[in-house]
């Protein structure tokens, strides 16, 4: 199986499979340019620079478990989202994973541009995110309130709106 | 670090990507989290953008039914109660439908559901966009979109009409007011009639098919200082001035 060397943003070489690399379109497109096909020792590696190694290697697992999956959807807001769909266990418990490596992982999706996997875990952030009040969500995310009482109701005000029914 | 997950480094298609898939009430409630918070989402324009469209959604329900996405995936999305043309006559105060009986009954009959959407980034001459769409329940029928809206150029509220059979996306120049909801004007007279025309064949169809005019044409020829919006008001009063014409033949054929 043909694979790749990637540096990453800490310094890591990582080997990846070409054709899973390849769902990032980023990475795709860039090996289309370079025309590279195999590991090649001489080869220097692709660096990434805003992808961290822990980050590229989930990602990898994540397109490598994808890889048969039909392309996304050019874009199309409209289908995604009015075909509701949940998480597949395996995507759930893929992400059970703390904050800071979710966020790389965002991160890393967004920069390769792996669209599936950015709208997945953007949706598992979501999903914490939904329902919850401030102080919940305060609590989810480990976040300090640092509003003053007057601001807070300031800023609740403004969004008076979104409480209605 | 945990301050930031929202912040700053998050790249701004994510966290589009995430506000967009929660409802109105979660998305305030992310911005009462904190001020880094606060202050990103503010930035992202999705706000304004939600604010628009439950603004345009209240009007299509009078100010009072709309609700937020249940479906756990919608993001900001409102489903408007159903409605139907005299409800939406009377809403708007639209000066004139045309009795033709055909098309009334056709539209009359028909339950509306309206699907106000944001499009996240949308921007037009530099002016937020809201994309707006209509749905309707049965497969007969087309998309159409009425609204009042207050013209950032000239002041002027006006009264829009689109269908997007014509138009895959419902432009809106203005920005409701923060806060309260506030009924749309009362139009004492006719305004004009605006039409984003992307695709100008389908012009007269729509028009067709849309039905409403003013009494007289030269009441639709109210043009705006924007350069657009004047093209397009040019444009879909030209169009509809033809279809006057088509319907006093009618008339003068043996109508009364």
């Amino acid at each position: 199986m043909p694979g790749i060397k990637l540096l990453t943003v800490d310094n890591e070489i990582v080997e990846v499979d070409a054709d899973t690399a390849k769902q990032s379109l980023l990475l795709r497109s860039m090996l289309h340019d370079l025309g590279v096909t195999e590991i090649d020792d001489d080869e220097e590696a692709i660096s990434l620079p805003h992808v961290t190694a822990a980050a590229l290697r989930k990602a990898m697992a994540w397109c490598a478990h994808h890889k048969d999956d039909p392309p996304p959807p050019e874009d199309d807001e409209n289908a995604r989202d009015l075909q509701p769909q949940q998480l597949s266990s395996w995507d759930a418990e893929f992400l059970r994973m703390d904050q800071s490596a979710l966020f790389e992982l965002i991160q890393a999706a967004n920069y390769l541009d792996i669209r599936g996997l950015l709208d997945t875990a953007c949706k598992a952030v979501a999903d914490a995110i939904r329902g919850r009040s401030p102080e919940e969500i305060r609590k989810a995310f480990n976040i300090r309130c640092d509003f003053t009482p007057q601001e807070e109701e300031q800023v609740r005000r403004e969004t008076e709106w979104c409480e209605e029914k | 670090m945990q301050q930031d997950f929202l912040h700053q480094r998050m790249p701004d298609h994510a966290l589009s990507c995430i506000l967009h898939r929660l409802d109105l009430r979660s998305f305030a409630a992310c911005r009462l989290v904190c001020r880094s918070w606060h202050c990103r989402i503010d930035d992202s324009r999705v706000l304004e953008a939600a604010r628009t469209s439950w603004h345009l959604c209240a009007m299509l329900t009078g100010g009072q039914a709309w609700k937020h996405d249940q479906t756990g995936n919608g993001g900001l999305q409102m489903y408007t109660r159903m409605l139907d043309c005299r409800m939406l006559h009377r809403t708007f105060r639209v000066p004139q439908v045309f009795a033709d009986v055909s098309y009334m009954t056709r539209y009359c009959s028909t339950s509306w559901v309206g699907l106000a959407r944001c499009e996240r980034n949308g921007v037009y001459g530099g002016v937020l966009a809201a994309d707006i769409r209509v749905m309707i329940t049965t497969s007969m029928a087309y998309d159409v979109v009425m609204a009042t809206h207050k013209c950032p150029t000239c002041g002027d509220t006006q009264l829009l009409l689109l269908n997007s059979f014509l138009v895959d996306q419902l432009k809106l120049w203005s920005l409701p007011p923060a806060g309260v909801f506030v009924p749309p004007p009362v139009l004492t007279q006719p305004h004009s009639v605006l039409h984003d025309v992307t695709n100008d064949a389908g012009n007269e169809e729509g028009l067709r098919l849309l039905q409403v005019a003013s009494p007289v044409e030269s009441e639709f020829a109210v043009m705006n200082s924007n350069e657009c919006d004047t093209r397009t008001t040019v444009s879909f009063v030209r169009a509809f001035c033809r279809q006057l014409s088509l319907i006093r033949s009618r008339i003068s054929l043996g109508g009364d």
